[in-house]
């Protein structure tokens, strides 16, 4: 009987591995990455409303006793980057503004460098479509470079628009289909993906934080969905009739156990890539942004090597060419940066920001973020208001891996152990870290505090402020008790109560201390004021000893 | 059904756990699923052989029942009733797990009244 069993399985496995079209096999990480691109466009929403209402819960608990010294240690391994000196506490500093301008032009030339090696690969790609044409090699190398552009413009400019770029690439695709001698459905569908995996990869803000995990997720479900149908294979024992044996109801949990684990061992797997990835980031040798151009990169060349339909291209033709141009790319990118001497010096800035409605707004101070991470580490308080705004790569990581509440503090510790859990050191690409702080219900204010006594500048969002922020109002009597508001470059506009703002700093802290600077929201040169006014009071003698 | 209350728990290594309260409608559904979900990598396997185990032993037992109705109703009574018994126990034996194993309640949605009395961690574990 068990002997016949095995007969059964063995032939039904066999017929599964000959009877299956070879391309298929390679056509799985295609549908893969597709199926994860798709998922993100539908999930996203989803994702990111059970995300929030989640960070929200957090921030509703309540400390009941401190945590031991070893769960900050163990947040200072696995989050911050020991080995790497922490580059805010060089004893003499060299000017912020030059160091900004060399760890820009080191990432220009790094990515543009990278971007011309992935454009190159359309003379190699060219040649391996149906009836190449003479002016194909050329044509394929200007449209990789406008598809190539997308990533490239994430990783240099983030708070840059993408929408000339992203329309320049509408135009490029429309004509491109207009010289189609035989344009046919397939070629539709081709150009609404290469149009619409850019923007859900590199343009909008939040949904390119969720593209890459949730690749990875589904990615484990496919393979999940794959094991479990050679788990139905002992399905094959189970005898047809109307009463079942034992030993049928044996190979039926057998099916069913098999089934189930095949699911989890895919779901383990997607878990422990997201654990691996999430741990480059950390370790600095990948960032938010980097993650995101080289997502964009895979999608690019994979889309296009999966085009190439001359008849002597082969599954692992495709597949070989895939991974080498990827590698290639990444490969230019990393050894472009590594030719160019890094500076090590930075400054800490807080960022004490408050909710607005106004979207244009908010894009100010992520603009301010996004520039200041090339002049050190930025640290602030993440708020529910900031939680979809703020969704970083590796929080939605520690999401989808059930590990979310690691991020939070609960407790406040002295100022040495809480910095020793940040991230203050230079990436490998040279940006600094965007440090968010959630905090439990019991423990934002005294953090507030300690933020305060670690940062070099501080930028205070003013903007609507007015008797009924409490939250500003406690950082606004904090900064002044401290005697830091010459340390504080402060963004307003209209709604600013500036009375209230007096009243809660009257008497508190040293005598005739004044703002380093005011910047009204609403000048259209309110980004490079912000930055000079932060570089100036970081270069500075108030901002050289935190206290 | 009671809204699930959470909890954070962490142990003396600094090793942090979050822990559900109530009735688990992942383990009702399937007992492997809530183990990932926990990330009880070690409890993996047993989620698995136990619910199989389980099931060949109550299918052999229904064999001998003469009625094949008599079978089929049991089975299914069987089956609510073995999903109910796995959402009802999994939290309530995740959190007895976490106090054998040292893990301390740290931080929780749940009111200041029902705080269990806990030795503190600063206490035993010299908190900086």
């Amino acid at each position: 009987m068990i002997s016949a069993c095995w007969a059964q399985m063995g032939a039904a496995l066999h017929t599964v591995w000959v009877d299956m079209d070879r391309p298929a096999w390679w056509v799985l990480p295609a549908l893969v990455v597709l199926a994860g691109l798709l998922g993100a466009l539908l999930l996203a929403p989803v994702l990111q409303w059970a995300y929030v209402r989640r960070v929200q819960r957090y921030m509703g608990f309540r400390e009941v006793q401190p945590p031991p010294r070893a769960w900050w240690d163990r947040q200072a391994r696995q989050f911050g980057r020991a080995p790497a000196p922490d580059a805010t506490a060089s004893a003499a500093p060299a000017p912020l503004a030059p160091c900004m301008a060399q760890r820009q032009a080191r990432i220009r030339r790094a990515t543009l460098a990278a971007w011309a090696v992935l454009a190159a690969g359309g003379l190699i790609i060219a040649p391996l479509q149906q009836d190449p044409g003479i002016w194909d090699p050329l044509l394929m190398v200007l449209f990789i470079a406008a598809l190539g552009a997308q990533p490239a413009l994430v990783n240099l400019r983030p708070d840059g628009s993408k929408w000339p770029l992203l329309a320049g690439i509408a135009v490029l695709t429309t004509v491109a289909l207009l010289f189609e001698g035989n344009l046919d459905s397939d070629d539709l569908i081709g150009a609404a993906v290469l149009l619409s995996a850019p923007y859900l990869v590199g343009v909008q803000r939040s949904l390119r934080a969720l593209v890459v995990p949730l690749t990875v997720l589904l990615g484990g479900l496919v393979l999940g969905a794959a094991l479990a149908l050679l788990a139905l294979v002992p399905g094959q024992c189970i005898t047809s009739g109307a009463d079942p044996t034992g030993g049928d109801w044996a190979a039926l949990g057998l099916v069913v156990a098999g089934v189930v684990a095949a699911f989890a061992t895919g779901l383990w797997l997607s878990g422990r890539v997201l654990d691996g990835l999430a741990r480059l980031i950390t370790r600095g040798w990948l960032s938010d942004l980097s993650v995101v151009a080289f997502s964009g990169v895979v999608l690019i060349t994979g889309l296009l090597v999966l085009a190439a339909d001359a008849p002597s291209v082969t599954a692992p033709l495709q597949l070989g060419f895939w991974l080498g141009w990827v590698l290639a790319v990444v490969g230019t990118y990393a050894w472009v940066l590594r030719r160019q001497p890094l500076p090590r010096h930075g400054r800490r800035l807080l960022m004490l920001r408050v909710f607005s409605p106004d979207r244009r707004a908010e894009r100010l101070l992520d603009a301010v973020q996004a520039r200041w991470q090339l002049a050190g580490p930025v640290l602030q308080i993440g708020g529910p208001d900031l939680v979809k705004l703020n969704l970083d790569i590796h929080e939605v990581i520690a999401f989808v891996n059930f590990r979310l509440h690691e991020l939070f503090q609960p407790a406040a510790v002295p100022a040495d152990v809480l910095a020793r859990s940040l991230d203050l050191g230079l990436d490998h690409e040279g940006r600094f870290r965007v440090n968010e702080l959630f905090c439990f219900d019991t423990s934002w204010k005294a953090v507030v505090e300690q933020l305060l006594d670690l940062s070099h500048v501080v930028l205070l969002d003013l903007r609507g402020f007015g008797p009924a922020r409490g939250g500003t109002a406690h950082e606004v009597e904090r900064l002044a008790d401290r005697g830091l508001l010459p340390r504080v470059v402060v963004v307003f506009d209209e709604h600013t109560d500036w009375a209230e703002f007096q009243r809660r700093v009257a008497g508190r802290g040293p005598s005739h201390q004044t703002l380093a600077q005011k910047v009204d929201a609403r000048d259209r040169q309110a980004l490079q004021a912000i930055t000079q006014g932060l570089v100036a009071v970081a270069d500075g003698p108030t901002a050289t000893s935190p206290t | 059904m009671a809204r699930r209350k959470l909890s954070l728990f962490i142990n003396g290594h600094g090793r942090s756990v979050l822990h559900r309260s109530g009735f688990s409608w992942l383990a009702f559904v399937g007992l492997p699923l809530w183990a990932l979900h926990r990330r009880l990598w070690w409890a993996l396997p047993l989620t698995l052989l136990l619910p199989t185990a389980l099931h060949a032993a109550v299918n052999a037992l229904l064999e001998l029942l003469p009625s094949t109705d008599a079978q089929g109703l049991l089975a299914i009574v069987w089956l609510v009733a073995e999903s109910w018994t796995m959402g009802h126990w999994a939290n309530r034996w995740h959190l007895w797990w976490l106090n054998w194993r040292g893990y301390q309640l740290t931080a929780t949605e749940l009111p200041p009244e029902q705080w269990p009395d806990a030795p503190t961690l600063a206490a035993t574990q010299g908190h900086p």
